[in-house]
Formats: C-alpha cells, structure tokens, sequence
C-alpha cells in the first residue's frame, strides 16, 4: 500500500514538473513574417486614411513588420509606421489573408486592421513585393518619382 | 470623265489618307516611374557597371496598333539624386531606346538593339506594370524605390 502510494506522489510530481513544459512547448507566439519598406505619394493616402495633411506633403515613407503565428503559421499582428503613425508610435494590430481584387478574383490580399477606420489592404505580388489598393480593391496608381509598393527589405528592427 | 472623277477621288483619298498617316503618331500608352538602379537594370541598359547610379526614372510609351510585336519608345534617366529633391545632380545621364514588344500572359517583352537583355514587364492591370526578371519574377526594389511603372492618366 506505501508502495502504491509512493509510486502515485511520484508520477503526480513528475507530471506537475513536467505540464509548464509541455504548455510552453505549444504557447503561441508572433514571429516575424517580413519587413517592408517603401515611399508613396502622400496625398491620396491622407485621404484614404481621413487624415489631414498639407500641399507639401508629397511621400510618405513607410515600414510595415509583419508577424505571424509560431504555431498555426497564420497572420497575427503587424507594426505598421509612415505618415501619421510615427516610428515611436507605430500603429498596431492585427491582419488577415483575403481573396480577390476588383480585377484579379485569385489575387492574395493582406487585410490590416485599424480600429475605427477601414482596412488598408495590400496585393501580395510575391513573398518580396505587396502593393497598396484602394478601397475599392483597385491597384493604385503612383507617378514619376514614387509609387504604390512596399519591398522587402533585410530584417533591421 | 467618270474615270477621271474616279481617280480624281481616289488621289484626293491617298493624299487626305497618307498626310492623316504622317501627322497623327500611332496611338500609344505612356508609363512612368522611378526604379532603384541595380547591376541588372544596368546591364539591361549597358550602363558601365562603374557608374554612379543610384536611381533611373522610366517614360515608356507603348504603341498599341494592334500589330504583334508593336513598337516602343523607352527613355531612361539616371544619375546620382540630388538632396532635397526628386531629380539628379547635374540633370542625370538620358538614354533613349526604340524597339518593338509582345505582350504574352500579362508579360511584356521589350527587345532593342541597344539593349544587352529584353526588358520584362509584368501587367499587374491596366495601370501598372512590375519590372521582371528574366525568369518572370518581380525585381525587388529597396526602401527607397520599387521596379514600378504607373500609368500617365
């Protein structure tokens, strides 16, 4: 019977050692997906984004860090900075994977939220190239000095 | 004096027909861009690999005559930028191209004499094309500049 009961104590105290290790092994957390870079022109997004802004203001450089889930491997959170979302406030949330465009049914779309807005949405090109589209899931359209892409870039964080 | 009329009109069609032609250029689509100025662009373009270059600005008109391949008028202009400003110190080195493309599975194809490579060209839509390389996959661009062209509207 004392042996009974001191095989029992042993593997309850073996499990209890053991559980914290087990639970951190499958605890989620966000890793990096990509760093992306880019300039833009600045008006028509101050007003996609409903934000005020002045005649000078020509491009908008941005930084988008990307993470996803270490588990699932699904979209988690983002950081996003440029423009109203200052380096040392960066805006931050959570994004998704939808489908389709206004002209590409099949096309990979990044969904970033920001509470109280409309989602900014991005056309993923590759694993290296995303490029901004409008509201209405349409392509924009930059001009001769600067256009609507983020690039990869080394991870510099 | 019927023929006469006749080829009296015919000669008045060939003249209207033939100064329309000389004086109205072929329809075209006009891009425009900046692009960051790799080892490949520059190859693209015979740019001495010890140039300074830092970034090109592209005006691509592509003429749409419905003819397989059209033709096309590419100018280059490269440099060193100038701070402060969106241009080149010194106003940039020009290089201007003319040559024909196909258009095959939203990939464009430009081949000139003055160029060591086709330039490729991925139709993202109407409005924007993306810089490929030779096995069709996007250049990738920097921080500062991506492989776009935009459309003039």
């Amino acid at each position: 019977m004392i042996r009974y009961l001191i095989f029992l104590i042993s593997i309850s105290a073996f499990l209890l050692n053991t559980q914290p290790v087990l639970c951190q092994s499958t605890k989620k957390i966000d890793i990096l997906y990509g760093v992306f870079d880019g300039r833009t022109p600045c008006q028509e997004l101050a007003q996609q984004l409903h934000e005020q802004t002045t005649v000078e203001c020509i491009k908008i450089k941005w930084r988008l860090i990307l993470y996803k889930d270490s588990v699932t491997g699904e979209p988690s959170t983002y950081n996003l900075q440029g423009f109203v979302f200052k380096r040392d406030n960066p805006q931050k949330g959570n994004w998704h994977i939808i489908k389709g465009t206004k002209t590409n049914p099949l096309a990979t779309v990044y969904e970033i939220t920001i509470p109280g807005k409309e989602p900014l949405l991005r056309q993923k090109g590759d694993d290296n190239i995303l490029f901004f589209l409008s509201h209405e899931k349409e392509l924009m359209v930059g001009n001769k000095d600067f256009s609507y892409t983020l690039n990869r870039v080394e991870k510099k964080l | 004096m019927q023929n006469k009329l006749f080829f009296g009109g015919m000669l008045v069609c060939f003249m209207v027909t033939n100064c329309y032609s000389q004086t109205n250029p072929p329809v075209a689509e006009v891009f425009v861009g900046s692009t960051p100025c790799d080892v490949l662009v520059k190859s693209t373009l015979k740019i001495p690999a010890d140039t300074p270059c830092e970034f090109i600005k592209w005006n691509l008109s592509l003429h749409t005559n419905g003819k397989d391949p059209d033709t096309y008028q590419l100018t280059a202009l490269y440099g060193v930028s100038q701070p402060n400003t969106n241009g080149f110190i010194g106003g940039g080195e020009k290089i201007s191209v003319t040559g024909k493309y196909t258009a095959r599975n939203n990939l464009y194809r430009l081949t000139a004499e003055n160029l060591q490579w086709p330039i490729f060209l991925i139709v993202m839509d109407k409005n924007i094309l993306h810089f490929a390389d030779s096995t069709k996959k996007f250049i990738v661009g920097n921080g500062g500049f991506g492989y776009v062209l935009n459309k003039v509207k």
